[in-house]
């Protein structure tokens, strides 16, 4: 689950155009995220919370691994389709595994949220790969992180950055 | 005749807390018998001394070691997060102890990138990495699989690596393997028992 260009482009276009268009108000388009008080998706929006986010410290270049939990409190499932942030390369939802003594990762094509239930993304986990970070990540810092739903609402999350 | 029963009883009770002690189990897997420790020899960058290590030269001392690389984003850093934390949890008992991060990951990671990564963790912490051609006979002796996974012509591959860190004690002998998320404090139980 790469960064989708087209997807980020087709966010910040609704933001764009709801501005423009004077439909919305508290629309955030760095962020992408949509929060309009006549705007169907938010009821589906508010259900879903992400709480206890958190990144590892790394280098700028390096690889990060951001770590939290997803509550979907709704009635309808809805899917993580993709990631943007600001502070890396490209992010990705990645899932460890260990296999006759051997570690494994695997990208994640979408992040299922069921209606009702919790997710957790936890270190030896399903985790948020930050890949080829744009600036360094020191403890104390946060990383703006936002998940793009296939509902077409973005998630965002704001990570602190502390040592395990 | 109470006092002396009660007295037995509190004796047996000891004796049965002590084989109790005696038996509990360990964190880590423990190698029975302990078989001699597989060679493991970086040259490593002269201006890196915590790249330069020899398992062959640590003898007196115990020795963790774990293969990884340096773009891990979730094991590895649990891992060597565990091991700080066992580290503290030792205090005075740590010395005597070394804790070495090699990278299985040759077409990325120096010696010198391998030894910083590892100091973020801890400042006694060693790291090392291998070429393509060095790493070959370390995975064969220790028997264990390392491998890119993804095409490792592009930035964002990742690796196949052990999932065990591995204990090596004064004698040079392979005595634990510690599964991926034993917490420290477990960890440094392990040590302790060791020594």
């Amino acid at each position: 689950m790469v960064i989708r260009l087209r997807k980020i482009f087709a966010v910040f276009a609704s933001g764009v155009a709801a501005l423009a268009c004077g439909g919305g108000a508290d629309v955030d388009p760095s962020r992408g995220a949509r929060a309009t008080d006549d705007d169907p998706t938010v009821a589906a929006a508010v259900t879903l919370e992400a709480r206890e986010a958190w990144a590892r410290p790394a280098d700028s270049g390096a690889t990060s691994a951001a770590y939290l939990v997803l509550a979907n409190r709704g009635t309808t499932a809805d899917t993580v389709v993709g990631l943007v942030t600001e502070a890396a390369e490209s992010a990705a939802v990645h899932q460890t595994m260990q296999r006759e003594g051997t570690m494994h990762m695997s990208a994640l094509p979408v992040l299922p949220l069921p209606a009702g239930a919790e997710v957790s993304l936890a270190p030896l986990g399903t985790h948020v790969m930050l890949l080829r970070l744009r600036r360094a990540l020191r403890a104390g810092d946060t990383v703006a992180i936002g998940l793009l739903l296939a509902s077409g609402d973005t998630l965002p999350v704001s990570a602190v950055i502390r040592a395990p | 005749m109470r006092p002396p029963r009660l007295v037995s009883l509190l004796l047996a009770s000891i004796g049965l807390g002590l084989s109790a002690c005696a038996e509990r189990p360990w964190h880590g897997i423990v190698l029975d018998p302990p078989a001699p420790a597989p060679p493991l020899a970086a040259a490593g960058v002269a201006e890196e001394p915590a790249s330069r290590f020899t398992l062959a030269a640590a003898r007196g001392s115990t020795v963790l070691v774990y293969f990884g690389y340096t773009h891990c984003p979730d094991v590895c850093p649990t891992t060597l997060a565990d091991w700080a934390r066992a580290r503290r949890a030792l205090g005075a008992d740590t010395l005597g102890v070394r804790w070495v991060f090699v990278s299985v990951d040759p077409t990325r990671d120096t010696p010198a990138d391998a030894a910083a990564y590892a100091r973020q963790f801890h400042p006694t912490f060693e790291g090392t990495a291998f070429t393509d051609a060095e790493l070959a006979p370390v995975l064969r002796d220790w028997s264990i699989a390392a491998y890119p996974e993804g095409d490792p012509r592009t930035p964002d591959y990742t690796v196949a690596h052990p999932a065990h860190s591995f204990v090596v004690d004064a004698e040079g002998r392979l005595r634990l393997m510690i599964p991926p998320g034993v917490h420290g404090d477990s960890i440094a139980e392990d040590l302790r028992r060791l020594r």
